[in-house]
């Protein structure tokens, strides 16, 4: 089950948008859990993003995870993550890779060369909720799973994975069940 | 079974009990102790290792740790080396299988940091060119999840930042830059046809998301790429993979010959000229051949397929019935006749009518043939329907041996 928590306000009919996608992108059920709140303590140092992996860590969230669930907290907040050797480069979200958790923020969607809000969060929604699944990025524009700042990711807005991706899904998923 | 301690050295004396290391084509481990175990009535002594992935615990006789590739976990100076290499543009992907597998295959066997890396740009550069067949693919996704693990543990990094350093190396982002220099952003790459592929109906409930995606299923049942990369993909992989079983190479074939076989449609006004003299036809020889033995002559005595209709037509006792039918049937021939004929349509659909070619060339002449043509095909049907009669006279034949 893949498990939507907001923090943040987003309008329903979108919620439910992103819901369906990734219903259909991975298979299994997706529900709206409710709403919690942004930790102050993750505040990077410029006081306007969050550091992700430190949001994920502190997050007061009742929601239970079991085996097979992935939660995934949407936010309208800018994130931060930890520079690596390449320097920043733009984050759209933030998966604990192969496990429970990621968050994804709607920031910067809507804008001028960039998807509406509805099939842009669901579109990166579904890629981080991939990275959950161990889903590395793949190099086909159509998929899911690549690289959300490329161009290819914004010239194709539907939610679907290609067939390795989709295979590969489905066997962690059913692994996790078991 | 005696955990000896971490002062140990293992292997060339560069590794100890408690380093992390790279195994080849398995990821990061944690060396966690040298054990003495007993096998086929030997003792063995055995480097235990925990895979950091998935905890799982991979045994590799001492005396083979070096042989194996087993190694330190790269230095950040070695990485940062790698993400130079990762940003340089690449040269031209090796375009023969044989070479690129060849190369991949023991790339991979080594274990080192390079040949992971070459192998990831290698088929990343191929990728750009055509579609990667699945050996491939999964070959490049398991150097990446390698690549990735090894930059994470090197530099600390959660999983999810190393990846996306690496992404931003080989697809930049804009303004992305490299000690100094701008990377040139990537561009859009070709799109594999078998990407974009919904989850079938019965996973993905949602019906309304189903219809609106539905572009992808085509793609699924066609394999997805095109017919000429698609049969050397298969050529390519099952050579590439000797392990494959001939029961899924020889589906394969099967499935690609099928598609290039696969007929035209038929028509729409062919078909139902098709299905108006099939019906009609049917229900006559059926009939005589349901009769009591006797009755009917064998098969083999009664000509050619389209002449006995008629002949028996006139034989029998229902003789007007049979006129009456021959005749319907010759109202309905018409009729598509005529619908054939109205329209002008294109000429590559013409063998896939019941009339001649020949009364195509002109509208006019077409107006005026339709009196001759509604004989062809009642002539015709009974060829349409022999199948159907041979497995009609079986059945008699059978009860009557029985």
């Amino acid at each position: 089950m893949i498990r939507l928590v907001t923090l943040g306000e987003f309008p329903s009919e979108v919620l439910e948008h992103v819901a369906r996608r990734l219903h259909a992108a991975y298979g299994m059920g997706c529900e709206i859990e409710g709403e919690a709140e942004l930790p102050d303590s993750a505040l990077a140092e410029d006081q306007e993003s969050y550091l992700a992996p430190k949001l994920l860590e502190e997050i007061d969230d009742d929601t239970q995870l079991y085996a097979d669930d992935k939660i995934v907290y949407l936010t309208s907040a800018p994130l931060a993550a930890p520079e690596g050797p390449m320097g920043k480069g733009p984050l759209t979200g933030f998966p604990q890779f192969g496990g429970g958790r990621a968050v994804v923020t709607s920031h910067g969607l809507g804008a001028k060369g960039e998807l509406p809000l509805d099939i842009g969060l669901a579109k990166r929604a579904a890629h981080h909720v991939g990275h959950l699944w161990e889903l590395h990025h793949c190099f086909d524009p159509r998929c899911a799973m690549h690289p959300e700042w490329s161009p290819g990711f914004t010239q194709y807005p539907e939610v679907a994975l290609c067939l390795y991706d989709r295979e590969k899904s489905e066997r962690k998923i059913k692994l996790g069940q078991s | 079974m005696a955990n000896k301690g971490t002062e140990i050295q293992i292997g060339d004396g560069s590794l100890h009990v408690g380093d992390r290391v790279v195994y080849p084509n398995q990821g990061i481990c944690r060396i966690t102790g040298v054990e003495v175990k007993q096998i086929a009535g030997r003792d063995w002594e055995v480097v235990t290792l925990s895979r950091e992935e998935d905890g799982a615990t991979v045994m590799v006789p001492r005396a083979k740790v070096m042989g194996i590739g087993l190694r330190k976990v790269a230095s950040v100076a070695a990485i940062d080396d790698m993400f130079d290499q990762l940003a340089a543009p690449g040269d031209d992907p090796q375009l023969d299988w044989k070479v690129r597998h060849r190369e991949n295959a023991d790339r991979m066997t080594g274990g080192g940091l390079q040949g992971t890396l070459d192998v990831l740009k290698g088929l990343h550069a191929l990728s750009r060119v055509r579609p990667l067949p699945q050996k491939e693919r999964e070959l490049y996704d398991s150097a990446r999840h390698l690549l990735v693990g090894e930059i994470a543990a090197a530099m600390n990094l959660p999983l999810h930042v190393a990846e996306d350093n690496l992404d931003y190396a080989l697809w930049p982002p804009p303004g992305m830059k490299r000690k100094g220099k701008p990377l040139q952003p990537a561009a859009l790459p070709v799109p594999a046809s078998s990407v974009g592929v919904v989850r079938p109906a019965s996973r993905a409930a949602d019906e309304e998301g189903d219809e609106e995606m539905d572009f992808g299923e085509v793609d699924a049942e066609a394999g997805g790429e095109p017919k000429a990369v698609q049969v050397a993909d298969t050529e390519e992989s099952d050579i590439a993979d000797p392990a494959e079983t001939k029961d899924l190479v020889r589906q394969r074939a099967m499935r690609v010959a099928a598609e290039e076989e696969e007929p035209e449609p038929l028509d729409e006004l062919a078909r139902d000229a098709l299905e108006a003299t099939h019906e009609d036809v049917a229900a006559q020889p059926s009939a005589k051949l349901h009769a009591p033995p006797g009755t009917t002559r064998p098969e083999a005595k009664r000509g050619p397929a389209g002449s006995e209709p008629r002949r028996e037509g006139a034989r029998s006792a229902g003789g007007e019935e049979a006129h009456g039918v021959a005749r319907s049937i010759a109202a309905k021939a018409l009729e598509v006749a005529a619908k054939v004929l109205a329209p002008a349509k294109p000429a590559a659909k013409a063998p896939a009518r019941p009339a001649p070619p020949k009364a195509r060339p002109t509208p006019a002449k077409k107006a005026a043939k339709p009196a001759p043509k509604p004989k062809k095909p009642p002539a015709r049907k009974p060829a349409m329907k022999k199948p159907a009669k041979k497995v009609a006279a079986k059945k008699p034949a059978g009860k009557g041996k029985r």
